[in-house]
């Protein structure tokens, strides 16, 4: 519950505030968002699972944003940056499909 | 996805006991992929707590995740504000093709603002430069530039407007000798505007300008395409023809000529539109694109102290 209400504080603080992103940032924000997502779902199926661990979440989050990031920008240095974020993509929806399968056996039990 | 967890033990070999090739061992990355899409560190720290005599799931009620909700959703918002307007490429260049447009016009008109501005400068120049020396050199040179239209006129006058017949934009072409080429016939010609203006002309108009654009005595009323073409800028119908002049006296004298007929029978044989206004003050403004072609020096006769080191110039209004 307390995650579900922090998620729409910061949804709305989003929407109230209009954050205005420097263009330099907004490459790389895509591939966080995915990796973002990719934290929020291994935490949803951790807690399903009965082994979540907050450390470990926020932990998963940060690094992933941050390796996310981080990647994109190395791309960009080297000139395949689009390839490295496809790469990024990929690795990191497949592991939220898996994840969202596993929510989904335990949640529906399909 | 009907396959049992596996348990996140070691890293299995490379080949079955049995020495054959497991089903897929190419792609173990991907399957390794799919089988443990779970973050270890979950299940390891999971352990540690167990050793220590913890429960092995926290609570979801932590500062900590607490916060990086909040952050979460923050990010998604972010992102989805500083990503959404961008659009696709194609409409993104589109948006740059237009700032170019606007840009460029921004400048030509500037351009034309100081063109004029510069102009008037010459002008004053040369009025100071004559005055001195011969007051009816002054009023002539006046004179010719109000009617070649180097200068703005304002005065009484007569607007008359013409525009398409309200079905020729519809309308396709027929086997009419004035739709030739499949041109709508209630549509406004060059040839139609170059009429009135002569009519005008005629009628004793002392200036001219179709929506803006001055008439000089070097302009052209010409087709392009769909567009009609004054000094090679294009017009938006209704077409609005500015005629400095006795409104009144015009208007008789317009009426009564060959164009005032012209004009009628546009109105009754294809519909074309057109009102004729007379009011007390009209604006024509001068014309952008009158170069000097022709400059004499003032001859030894005329009586010019300084004849040879400052020539006079005199438009030629051929």
């Amino acid at each position: 519950m307390i995650p579900a209400i922090g998620l729409l504080v910061g949804v709305l603080a989003g929407l109230l505030l209009h954050p205005s992103v420097p263009v330099s940032l907004q490459p790389y924000l895509p591939i966080a968002v995915i990796a973002a997502l990719d934290a929020v779902f291994g935490g949803v199926r951790a807690v399903l699972d009965g082994i979540f661990v907050d450390k470990v979440f926020v932990v998963s989050f940060l690094s992933n944003v941050v390796v996310a990031a981080f990647i994109v920008f190395l791309g960009d240095q080297l000139g395949v940056g689009t390839q490295l974020s496809t790469g990024v993509v990929v690795v990191l929806g497949v592991r939220i499909f898996s994840n969202v399968a596993s929510i989904r056996r335990h949640l529906f039990k399909a | 996805m009907s396959t049992p967890p596996p348990d996140p033990g070691p890293p299995e070999p490379g080949f079955h006991s049995d020495g054959r090739r497991p089903l897929g061992g190419s792609m173990s990355l991907l399957q390794q992929l799919m089988d443990r899409p779970l973050d270890p560190s979950y299940a390891a720290a999971a352990v540690r707590r167990e050793a220590e005599g913890l429960p092995a799931s926290t609570s979801l009620r932590s500062p900590l995740v607490l916060v990086a909700a909040i952050l979460i959703g923050f990010l998604l918002v972010a992102a989805a504000f500083a990503l959404r307007p961008v659009g696709t490429t194609a409409s993104r260049e589109k948006e740059q093709l237009i700032e170019q447009v606007e840009a460029r016009q921004a400048r030509g008109d500037e351009l034309a603002r100081e063109v004029s501005a510069l102009g008037q400068q010459i002008q004053d120049a040369q009025s100071a430069a004559l005055s001195s020396q011969a007051s009816q050199l002054s009023a002539e040179l006046d004179r010719l530039r109000l009617l070649t239209g180097e200068v703005a006129v304002t005065g009484p006058g007569l607007v008359l407007t013409v525009d398409d017949a309200p079905d020729a934009r519809t309308q396709s072409g027929s086997g009419d000798p004035r739709d030739a080429g499949g041109f709508p016939k209630g549509r406004v010609t060059s040839f139609d505007l170059q009429i009135l203006c002569n009519g005008l002309w005629q009628a004793g108009a002392e200036a001219m300008s179709i929506n803006g654009q001055r008439l000089t005595s070097r302009s052209s009323i010409r087709f392009a395409g769909d567009a009609i073409l004054v000094d090679y800028r294009p017009l938006i119908p209704p077409y609005a023809i500015t005629a400095v002049g006795d409104g009144r006296e015009l208007q008789t004298a317009f009426a009564s000529s060959a164009s005032g007929a012209y004009l009628k029978s546009l109105g009754d044989n294809y519909a074309i539109p057109s009102t004729i206004t007379t009011p007390s003050r009209v604006d024509v403004p001068r014309s952008p694109s009158l170069p000097l072609s022709s400059a004499v020096p003032v001859s030894p006769t005329t009586g010019s102290p300084s004849g040879v080191s400052t020539p006079s110039t005199e438009a030629s209004s051929s």
